[in-house]
C-alpha cells in the first residue's frame, strides 16, 4: 500500500514538475539548500588550498624546489622593490626641492660607492663632466640638504667631499638674530661643526644652519642642518657648535648637483 | 501526533545533512573517500530500523533536491532512488529478515546496484543509445562506492550498536 501511494506520488510530482506546478516549491528548496551547500562549498575551497596532496615524493621534492626558487625570485624582487622605493621617495623630495627654486639647474646622480681612503669621508657619483658637473658644485639630497661638494670631477664620474670629512669647508649663515657667518668643517668622518663665530653673537640650540652663499657655485639657502650643542671658551675668540645633519651620510643613493646657474 | 511531528523533523534534518554533504564532498574529499555514499548509508538505516513510509519519503524529499542540481531529466533520480528503496526493503523483509551486518552490508549492496542499473537504464532510455554507457566503469564505480561505504556502514553500525547497548538498563544487558 505504502509502495502504491509513493508511486502515485512520485508520478503526480514529475507531472507537476513538468507543468510547473511546483516551481515555487523547487524555488523554496534552492533557497534553503544553496546558502549551505555555499557555506561548506567555501570551506572546501579553503581547505583545498590548504593541503595540496601529492602522487609521489618525487612531485613533493620537485615541488619544494620550485617553490624555493620562487621563494628566492621573490626574495630578490623583494630587495629591488625597497630599493627602488627609496630611490623614488629620495627622488621626489629632491624635485620638490627644485621645483621650489627654479632658478636652480641641477643635475642627478646616483651614487655608486665610497671613497676608499681611511678616515675620510666621500662618495662617488655616476656622472662627470659631460653632465655639465665641476668641481666646487653643492651635492643636495633630499629637499635641499647640501650634502657636500665636488673636489673631483671627470667625464664620466666625479668624487664629493661629504660634510663630515675632515678636509670639508663650506660657508654657512646661522639663522640666529644675528645672522652669524662662519664655517661648516667635518670632524674626522663622524660630525660636523659650524666655526668661526664671533663670542659676541647669540647662538642658541636649534638654530638652523644654511649656506650662505659666499663662496663659488655654492648658492645660498641650502639647508646644512641645525645646531645641536653650543661651546663658549672665554679665552679663545670664536665660538663653535655641533650640527645635527638631518641625512645619515653613509645611506646616500641619489643625490643632485647644483649647476653654476644656481647662483 | 508528537511522533509524526518528531519523525517529520528528524526526516528533515536527515534531508539536509545527507544532501549538503552529499553535493559537497565531491570537492571536499580525494578519491576514493569521494566515493561514501551518504545517502545510501542513511537510506539503508532507514530501511532497517524505521517503518517503510519514512524512508520512502526520504528518498522522494532527497531525490527531488538533488534533480535540481543535476542535468538529467526531471524524474530519473527520483525513480532510481524510490525504485531501489523499494527494491531494497523487500530484499530485507523477504530474504535477509535479521539485523547483522551483514544483512545491511548486503542490502545497502542492492541498492547501489539496483539503483546503477535503473540509472543506467533510464539514461540508455532517455538518450537512445548506448554510446556513453561504459560497463567496466560502472562496475568500478560501483565496486568503490560499495567498500568505501561499507566501511562507513561498519564503523556506524557498531557504534550504534555498542552505545545502545550501554544505554540499556544493567539487568536487560545481563
Amino acid at each position: 500500500m505504502t509502495v502504491f501511494v509513493f508511486v502515485i506520488f512520485f508520478v503526480m510530482l514529475v507531472v507537476l514538475h513538468y507543468i510547473g506546478a511546483i516551481g515555487w516549491v523547487e524555488r523554496t528548496g534552492l533557497r534553503i539548500i544553496n546558502p549551505l551547500i555555499h557555506v561548506v562549498y567555501k570551506q572546501n575551497v579553503k581547505i583545498r588550498t590548504l593541503t595540496e596532496t601529492f602522487s609521489s615524493t618525487q612531485e613533493l621534492v620537485a615541488r619544494l624546489e620550485e617553490l624555493q626558487s620562487r621563494v628566492n625570485q621573490l626574495e630578490h624582487l623583494e630587495a629591488t622593490s625597497a630599493v627602488l622605493l627609496v630611490e623614488n621617495e629620495e627622488l621626489k623630495k629632491q624635485l620638490n626641492f627644485f621645483r621650489q627654486h627654479e632658478n636652480y639647474r641641477w643635475v642627478t646622480c646616483n651614487v655608486v660607492g665610497e671613497t676608499i681612503e681611511e678616515r675620510t669621508s666621500g662618495v662617488i657619483l655616476d656622472c662627470g663632466t659631460r653632465d655639465a658637473i665641476a668641481v666646487g658644485q653643492a651635492v643636495v639630497a633630499g629637499e635641499g640638504v647640501l650634502v657636500g661638494k665636488v673636489v673631483e670631477a671627470n667625464e664620466v664620474s666625479s668624487v664629493v667631499r661629504l660634510l663630515n670629512d675632515s678636509k670639508s669647508r663650506v660657508a654657512v649663515s646661522v639663522l640666529n638674530k644675528d645672522r652669524s657667518i662662519g664655517i661648516a668643517e667635518g670632524g674626522f668622518g663622524i660630525s660636523v661643526q659650524v666655526t668661526h663665530i664671533p663670542q659676541s653673537e647669540e647662538l642658541s640650540e636649534g638654530n638652523t644652519v644654511i649656506t650662505s652663499g659666499l663662496e663659488e657655485y655654492m648658492p645660498r639657502g641650502l639647508v646644512v642642518g641645525s645646531l645641536e650643542t653650543i661651546t663658549r671658551e672665554s679665552y679663545q675668540p670664536f665660538q663653535r657648535g655641533v650640527i645635527r645633519v638631518p641625512l645619515d651620510y653613509q645611506k646616500l643613493i641619489i643625490v643632485s648637483v647644483v649647476t653654476v646657474d644656481a647662483l | 501526533m508528537m511522533y509524526s511531528i518528531v519523525r517529520a523533523v528528524g526526516i528533515i534534518a536527515l534531508v539536509l545533512i545527507s544532501t549538503v554533504i552529499f553535493i559537497s564532498q565531491k570537492t571536499l574529499l580525494n578519491f576514493p573517500y569521494n566515493q561514501i555514499h551518504v545517502i545510501f548509508i542513511i537510506l539503508t538505516f532507514l530501511l532497517f530500523f524505521a517503518p517503510l513510509s519514512a524512508s520512502m519519503w526520504y528518498s522522494v524529499i532527497v531525490a527531488f533536491i538533488l534533480e535540481l542540481y543535476a542535468l538529467t531529466p526531471f524524474g530519473v533520480l527520483t525513480f532510481a532512488l524510490v525504485a531501489s528503496a523499494i527494491i531494497g526493503h523487500m530484499v530485507f523483509q523477504r530474504f535477509l529478515t535479521n539485523f547483522s551486518f551483514i544483512s545491511l552490508a548486503t542490502t545497502l549492496l542492492i541498492i547501489l546496484v539496483s539503483n546503477r542499473v535503473i540509472l543506467l537504464f533510464l539514461s540508455v532510455l532517455v538518450s537512445g543509445t548506448f554510446a556513453d554507457v561504459s560497463l567496466f566503469f560502472e562496475l568500478v564505480h560501483v565496486s568503490w562506492e560499495f567498500v568505501m561505504s561499507t566501511g562507513v556502514l561498519f564503523l556506524v553500525y557498531f557504534l550504534v550498536r555498542h552505545f545502545y547497548r550501554l544505554a540499556r538498563p544493567e539487568y536487560v544487558r545481563r
